[in-house]
């Protein structure tokens, strides 16, 4: 999934490239100055994947956690 | 305040300003200024996003939320460990693929310079106002503290986090954060301490905790909506009391909280500069990533531990006694001699409250099976909670200055002055001393990144693409320099100016809210709209802005789920668009 995004977003990056090339409209009017794009890129590395899903488990039970302890102690205030 | 409580809060005040202001040799080019050299570790960003988001607002306000409402606020929180993961995934390898100084140079890149100057100032807009809050909330809880006006407490507070921010950039912000995060989370152990130390002797930590759920105080998970009416009222219905409210009206319970929080958060640390920044100043997206997940695990646990301090402080008061009037102004206003008889009588009816509250908490603790064992008891109990409850909105309403267009007067509410009361009256010396340092440094740590972050946009993506784009980067070091004072005395202006009334933290995300949707939902166009244009992403924007809007204005809709609709307009407004861009492509 995280692949097809990344792919999807520099296929979108050309297009607007190409745009701007093509000297389009809108597009060539409000040409790109950014600054990002003379700064070097630092390398990309990742190996988190399992912090990932321990984030969303222990989210998860941390949910459930707090349920049972609303459901066993909390008593709402009549209204 | 003592002198020795004097000494601890001012040699930490002092110790502030000088370690952030010994970081500018690292501030000597742009990258220095504005991205720490990208040489910041995980930790220290991880723990300079806590303590941004940890405001003082979070020690004041949250408190207050859970001394008056329980826990229930914890929820909006419940989003955020999603949320970061799919920061992690998604947004982070974006960011750090190229060597950004704002997120919002992305939006060029992809759309064109029209949404990147939109989205910057969208972001300008919401920080400065949310800012002057940040500043306005410690500056109340001081001047109640230490004597100050209000005016004089934003005055330094503004004054000393603008004066560290201005010379050393992001990694005096980063390196102060973590100072001030660990006096933060010191103070909340401590106060944690004095709480349990004065309450356990009279009564086990089982029947605190039983006595608090049978106030309704630990209601950190609400999972049935009160309200099953899925179609919102309109907001005139709503505000002339016609028909019944809708789920969406409810502010806080687990499904705003899933997703409305999750939008709110997947902006708040994605695409709001004041949180991104510390991810485009991490060493590698590696780092960036870690800096994030140390707030996934420990935002929702330190979020439930203030609230937990709020309804120990609620307990403390049910024990020993509470005061009437929390705010010093309120005590005040009720000397007056037009009010004073009618306080007199109200005096005279919440402490026959309290006592019935006492004897009713007695009973009720001496049940062997627990609250729920007694009906009756439980009844008893909860309807002299209710009592005292509405003779202290009766007290508020009568010596409050606020007043509707009518001159009729309205609950003035002090959720922001209960903690403040507590700790002057409670806290021993040095601990008091602490503990006011530990709100200053919640303050600071959350102005100076909105300072730097405010100016690093200001001057990225408006002046040195709008008005000076060739110039040097010593001048636009010198410009951040400047303009990092600048939003320093403007967001002080405001604080100034600010009329804090309700619930501080609330205005905050309410704030954010209105415009958190739009600015996230130009980043997941950009993501996941592959033929969205320079088009699709300005006018995607302004259609997002728009309906939040025009639902603000017509229905009757709590500000968690803004951050949704917002994002949802975006993607609507601009998906359509990038249909008919593509046509004409």
């Amino acid at each position: 999934m995280a692949h097809r995004v990344r792919r999807r977003v520099l296929d979108g990056e050309i297009d607007a490239a190409l745009d701007r090339a093509r000297g389009s409209g809108f597009a060539c009017a409000m040409a790109t100055g950014s600054d990002s794009e003379r700064r070097p890129a630092p390398p990309m590395a990742d190996d988190l994947g399992r912090t990932y899903w321990l984030v969303i488990a222990s989210a998860t039970a941390l949910l459930l956690l707090l349920w049972w302890f609303t459901e066993r102690f909390n008593i709402p205030l009549p209204r | 305040m003592r002198t020795v409580d004097w000494v601890v809060f001012v040699l930490f005040l002092a110790y502030v300003v000088w370690d952030g202001m010994r970081r500018h040799k690292g501030a000597q080019s742009l990258e220095g200024y504005f991205a720490g050299s990208r040489a910041i570790p995980w930790w220290a960003a991880g723990l300079s996003i806590m303590a941004t988001q940890a405001s003082a607002i979070t020690i004041i306000g949250t408190t207050g939320q859970g001394h008056e409402h329980g826990m229930d606020f914890v929820q909006t929180y419940f989003g955020l460990p999603f949320a970061m993961v799919l920061l992690c995934l998604f947004l982070v390898p974006l960011y750090r693929s190229r060597a950004l100084l704002t997120p919002y140079e992305y939006l060029e890149e992809r759309f064109g310079a029209a949404t990147r100057a939109l989205a910057t100032v969208i972001f300008l807009g919401s920080r400065c106002l949310a800012l002057g809050v940040v500043i306005y909330a410690p500056a109340v809880a001081l001047s109640a503290m230490i004597g100050f006006e209000t005016w004089q407490s934003v005055l330094v507070i503004g004054a000393l986090t603008t004066l560290y921010t201005v010379v050393g950039g992001v990694a005096a912000v980063i390196w102060t954060d973590v100072k001030q995060m660990t006096v933060i989370l010191l103070g909340l152990f401590v106060i944690v301490f004095v709480l349990l130390r004065d309450l356990l002797p009279t009564h086990g930590f089982g029947e605190l905790i039983d006595l608090a759920g049978a106030a309704g105080k630990l209601n950190a998970l609400e999972a049935t909506p009160e309200h099953a009416a899925l179609w919102p009222r309109t907001a005139a219905d709503a505000g002339a009391g016609i028909g019944e409210p809708s789920f969406w009206e409810e502010k806080y319970n687990v499904w705003s909280g899933l997703f409305g929080g999750l939008f709110l958060h997947l902006s708040y640390f994605g695409c709001d500069h004041s949180q991104a920044q510390r991810l485009l100043a991490s060493k590698d997206v590696r780092q960036s990533r870690m800096s994030l997940l140390l707030s996934a695990f420990a935002k929702i646990p330190m979020q439930l531990v203030v609230l937990f301090i709020g309804v120990l402080m609620w307990l403390f008061y049910t024990v020993h006694g509470q005061p009437l009037l929390y705010k010093t102004a309120h005590v005040e206003a009720a000397k007056s001699p037009a009010v004073a008889a009618q306080v007199a009588e109200l005096e005279l009816r919440f402490d026959a409250a309290l006592k019935n509250r006492t004897a009713q908490m007695q009973r009720l603790a001496a049940l062997p099976e627990g609250p729920r064992s007694d009906a009756q008891a439980l009844a008893h109990y909860q309807a002299a909670v209710l009592e005292v409850k509405a003779i202290r909105k009766q007290a508020r309403t009568l010596v409050g200055s606020r007043r509707d267009a009518s001159g009729r007067a309205l609950d003035d509410d002090d959720t922001n002055d209960i903690f403040c009361r507590f700790v002057l009256d409670q806290m021993p010396p040095i601990v008091l001393g602490l503990i006011i340092a530990a709100i200053f440094a919640a303050a600071m740590s959350s102005i100076d990144s909105v300072l730097n972050a405010l100016s690093g946009a200001t001057v990225v993506d408006l002046y040195r693409r709008w008005v000076r784009p060739r110039c040097s980067e010593a001048h636009a070091l010198l410009v951040g320099r400047v303009l990092t004072f600048v939003w320093g005395a403007v967001a002080t202006a405001m604080a100034l100016f600010f009329a804090g009334g309700g619930s501080v933290i609330e205005q905050v995300n309410k704030f954010g809210s209105y415009f958190y949707g739009s600015l996230l939902g130009v980043f997941v166009l950009a993501l996941c709209v592959r033929r969205a244009g320079p088009w699709a992403g300005a006018l995607g924007i302004l259609g997002g802005m728009a309906s939040v809007l025009a639902v603000h204005w017509t229905l009757k809709v709590e500000f968690l789920w803004y951050n949704v609709i917002g994002c949802l307009g975006v993607l609507l407004v601009g998906g359509v668009v990038a249909t008919f861009e593509r046509r004409r492509g």
